[in-house]
């Protein structure tokens, strides 16, 4: 039976009522009524409980989609609102296809989703620019991170993007290329390089301008020296002879002024040409030190020379720049000492090479002179100074001469330094990388003019316009008896070198109607078989315009103000091997 | 020791004829509807009289137990006499919730005595705060000394309760009764069987035990749409979804609330204890079945630990259990009594709220919707 029953059956018989099927009925009518309101009341809950749950449900998804689109937008928006550009692409098909594209940059280049999204690089670039991008995209979708510049199609904008293949997916799924515009970078660098292109162009106009001058004033230099010289062996009155002494030291100042002042530019310019060969030093030495010794003389100064005897005899160096230098050294040193000894002398200080540094000796020049201060330490070894003012009116000079020794020093592997004590004396130290090369073998070649061949044979025509320096090169070429034919422009000596048969044309550079050069080429193609000598004489004397020179077909430049030597050599030379024996 | 129970109907009187009862007794529960408690020539009043030098402690319910009956409207006795303990009852009054901490301190110190072993706690069942005056007898209490009991019922009305010690019974009482003596044994136990369902909600607004919001809807208008059609026996039928307190937001278990009142106007439920804004609750229901094993669950314990002497066991079950058991109401306390074998004298009531200790206190909180039971008895 069930327990309920049994229950209410028993609770019948405890409780005795008047009527017990009345109240067993009563009990059983309550069972019915509890189980049905147990029933319902259980579907209800359970049709609560289900809509409890759909509706946490939909709050659930509502509050995910939500969450999503606001994460979405958030996303888009700043995919989209950052100044740079964004784009993923795969490889389909053999092209690239693009997944995303977003970014100001984006915008601004016309790359909008729109027409990027889902298109291939043909679709919205052209062909061009397609295919340069699609060689980056290539090497990113290979896995290798790589760099792109670009820029619009109309040049306006410039960009520069990363590319990688995108991390943490397996390999090369998609790729992603991050952009930011370098416009005003780009622009930027090219006012740089506009401003730089003006400088090299205002330094090119500088040097033209000071060939230019140099060649201005080489020529009327040319004139006042040639003929001081002539006059001075000519002249035989003393006070005469002393004023023109006065006009040819004055003229030879003017002259290694120019000469100074080139050698500085070229060396501002970086167009300094060194030219080593195998030199004797103690040679070199002797020959300069020779050359202040009249001088050093005259001021009652002792001269010394000495030599380490550990030196290498020959050294490989520029002759002429060491020349140079020591010629500026030995000449401040006299100029700057009234009385006591300068001695000049050079020593092995690196007999071999250390760490990587050359072997090196040093050339010492030593004076008792007036000494250098220590304020002017600093300034020493800039252009235009010299130890204080009062010693540029006192002693003359443009104080160029140390900054271009020391920055020829330093061209040549070496460096220009010094210790002074005023009024006791200075040391220079000149340092050079002591190459050590092989011994030279003197030539048959001797010093022009040592024994002088017959040059009277020798036919020359001499192409001048300047009437000074052709008056000038007639009387020197007269003094070893030669007749040159004279004429003043490029068009005359043309024509003149083709009539007559020349062995040796002077010719000026710069002449009226056809230049120098002009009139060579010329000469060269009428006369192709011809071993006619053409020889510049020019006060141009920078290397471009030596070279100008030679490419017209010149055999040899002589520089303004014209040395008789030169001259006597270029005669010889032209005079052929019979006259002077050996090739120059 | 003795111990008798017995119960009285409108139609058939005293189960036992109490004149048959020793009259040594030192102590007289009785639990049954207010009226019958509080009639000067009723049932509670003859018994009194009959045991003049008893303690007398009695309580209004929403249903008696007497051994494994349970009836309505009727009244429920158990006579107890001890050989070696002593007895003491005490009382006080409450105004309002708000006196409950107060109150349960007051019987707390009231009953204190070196020698005290255990309390028993009838409380006023609509005017308390349960939560609160637990605390307050916690604080009073020595931690060794376990306070059980309930608090009173008015059927399924919630109306009035009643309480009282001797002649002095009335709605806003709580009655202590304090056993002294080492010889004085109690174990006690507590169990539910219901079992929370549905999505956890958050305590928006409350105020102490009244809830306003819960995950800011009304908490009365959740109420009444699961109560469907029982609504309108509101707030008796929500008994029929007691809230699970949990103890954090991932939280699994935690204190059961039994919903004590309702507010229209504000929408309010009112709970046998606090529900803290912030924390959160769930729904619970029970089955027939489930609250027979969760009686049977809290009748175990005790059992198992069973006293030498063991002769009386005090039922506090909750109103909610009443309502959802129905007709098959007797079928938990059978299943207590099972357990707990022959010879025990048995009784007690339904009321709106439990007092046993539990998981926060070794010495007493409030529950709801539990079976709650305590056995005493003395040393041999």
């Amino acid at each position: 039976m069930n327990s309920l029953l049994q229950r209410q059956l028993r609770r019948i018989e405890t409780d005795r009522p008047a009527d017990p099927w009345v109240e067993l009925l009563k009990a059983t009518s309550a069972t019915y009524d509890e189980l049905e309101r147990d029933r319902r009341h259980l579907e209800h809950t359970l049709a609560v409980v289900s809509d409890e749950l759909n509706e946490a449900n939909e709050l659930l998804r509502s509050e995910a989609e939500s969450q999503l689109r606001q994460l979405n937008s958030y996303y888009r928006e700043t995919l989209e609102g950052q100044q740079g550009m964004i784009l993923c692409f795969r490889e389909e098909a053999g092209d690239f296809v693009h997944t995303l594209c977003r970014g100001q940059l984006a915008r601004r280049l016309g790359w909008t989703a729109d027409k990027v999204e889902g298109k291939l690089l043909d679709d919205f670039l052209p062909k061009e620019t397609a295919a340069l991008l699609r060689s980056a995209y290539r090497r990113a979708w290979s896995g290798e991170e790589c760099t792109f510049e670009g820029e619009s199609a109309d040049g306006k904008i410039s960009y520069l993007a990363l590319l990688q293949p995108r991390p943490g997916r397996e390999a090369a799924k998609e790729a992603i290329l991050s952009a930011v515009e370098i416009t005003d970078r780009k622009r930027v660098e090219s006012e740089l390089r506009e401003a730089k292109e003006r400088a090299e162009s205002a330094d090119r106009a500088k040097s033209e301008f000071l060939a230019v001058m140099s060649h201005e004033i080489r020529t009327p230099l040319n004139a006042i020296l040639g003929f001081t010289g002539l006059l001075l062996e000519s002249c035989k009155e003393p006070s005469q002879q002393l004023w023109i002494k006065t006009i040819d030291q004055s003229g030879q100042v003017l002259n290694a002024l120019i000469k100074d002042i080139l050698d500085f530019s070229k060396i501002e310019a970086g167009q300094l040409d060194l030219r080593p060969e195998p030199i004797a030093l103690a040679e070199v030495m002797q020959s300069v030190v020779g050359l202040f010794r009249p001088t050093a003389a005259e001021k009652g100064l002792t001269l010394d020379l000495w030599l380490d005897p550990s030196l290498p005899p020959v050294i490989l160096a520029d002759p002429l720049r060491l020349r140079q230098i020591l010629t500026n050294l030995l000449a401040n040193a006299v100029k700057f000492t009234r009385a006591g000894t300068i001695s000049a002398g050079a020593i092995l200080t690196r007999p071999a090479e250390i760490e990587g540094r050359p072997p090196e000796l040093a050339i010492l020049i030593r004076d008792s002179g007036i000494g250098i201060p220590d304020s002017v330490r600093g300034s020493l070894f800039k252009p235009f100074t010299q130890a204080d003012s009062s010693t540029t009116r006192k002693y003359g000079g443009t104080g160029l001469g140390l900054a271009i020794s020391r920055r020829l020093a330093r061209a040549m592997g070496g460096d220009l330094d010094y210790t002074s004590e005023a009024g006791r004396g200075t040391l220079f130290t000149f340092t050079l990388p002591a190459i050590a090369a092989p011994v030279l073998e003197k030539t048959a070649a001797g010093e022009p003019g040592a024994s002088l061949p017959d040059l009277s044979k020798v036919r020359v025509l001499v192409a001048e316009d300047n009437p000074s320096n052709r008056l000038l090169i007639t009387t020197l070429l007269g003094k070893v008896g030669v007749v040159p034919s004279v004429v003043s422009d490029g068009q005359a000596a043309i024509k003149a070198a083709v009539q007559s048969a020349y062995d040796l044309i002077l010719m000026d550079v710069q002449m009226p109607l056809i230049d120098g050069l002009a009139a060579t080429r010329a000469i060269r193609a009428a006369l192709p078989r011809s071993r006619l000598r053409i020889v510049a004489l020019t006060a141009g004397v920078l290397p471009e315009q030596r070279m100008d020179c030679l490419e017209a077909g010149m055999d040899a430049v002589l520089g303004k103000p014209i040395l008789f030597a030169e001259v006597l050599r270029e005669l010889a030379i032209a005079a052929g091997p019979l006259v002077f024996g050996a090739a120059v | 020791m003795i111990a008798n129970s017995l119960s009285w109907n409108a139609v058939t009187g005293w189960s036992k004829p109490i004149t048959a009862l020793p009259s040594s007794a030192s102590l007289l529960l009785c639990f049954g509807s207010a009226d019958l408690l509080t009639s000067p020539e009723g049932p509670a009043a003859e018994l009194r009289r009959h045991f003049p030098g008893a303690v007398a402690a009695a309580c209004s319910t929403a249903g008696e137990i007497c051994d494994s009956t349970v009836s309505d409207d009727g009244l429920t006795a158990l006579v107890l006499g001890f050989d070696r303990t002593r007895v003491r009852g005490v009382c006080a009054t409450v105004r309002g919730s708000s006196d409950s901490a107060q109150a349960g301190a007051e019987i707390g110190r009231g009953l204190l005595d070196p020698e005290l072993r255990h309390v028993l706690v009838l409380s006023d069942g609509l005017l308390i705060n349960g939560s609160a005056l637990t605390a307050g007898l916690r604080g009073a209490l020595p931690a060794d000394v376990a306070a059980t009991g309930g608090l009173a019922g008015d059927g399924a009305r919630f109306q009035r309760t009643v309480v009282g010690l001797g002649e002095k019974i009335a709605a806003g009482l709580v009655v202590g009764i304090g056993f002294y003596g080492p010889s004085f044994r109690a174990v006690y136990g507590s169990a539910g069987g219901w079992q929370a369902f549905g999505p956890k909600r958050r305590v928006t607004s409350a105020e102490a035990n009244i809830l306003y919001t819960l995950d800011d809807k009304p908490a009365l208008a959740l109420y009444k749409r699961y109560l469907g059609e029982l609504a309108v026996d509101l707030p008796g039928s929500g008994l029929l979804f007691p809230l699970q307190l949990l103890s954090g937001a991932a939280g699994e278990s935690g204190l059961v609330r039994t919903i004590l009142a309702v507010d229209e106007k504000s929408q309010s439920l009112t709970f046998a204890g606090d529900l803290p804004v912030g924390h959160y609750v769930r729904l619970m229901k029970a089955g027939t079945d489930a609250l027979v094993d969760g009686a049977r669950a809290a009748a175990a314990s005790p059992a198992s630990r069973s006293i030498s002497g063991m002769a009386a066991a005090i039922l506090v079950s909750c109103v909610g259990r009443k309502l959802v058991l129905g007709q098959r109401v007797e079928e938990e306390v059978e299943a207590v009594l099972h357990q707990l074998g022959a010879g025990v004298a048995a009784a007690g009531f339904y009321s709106y709220g439990e007092i046993c200790p539990g998981s926060v206190s070794n010495s007493c909180e409030l529950h709801n919707q539990t079976m709650t039971l305590t056995i005493i008895g003395e040393d041999v």
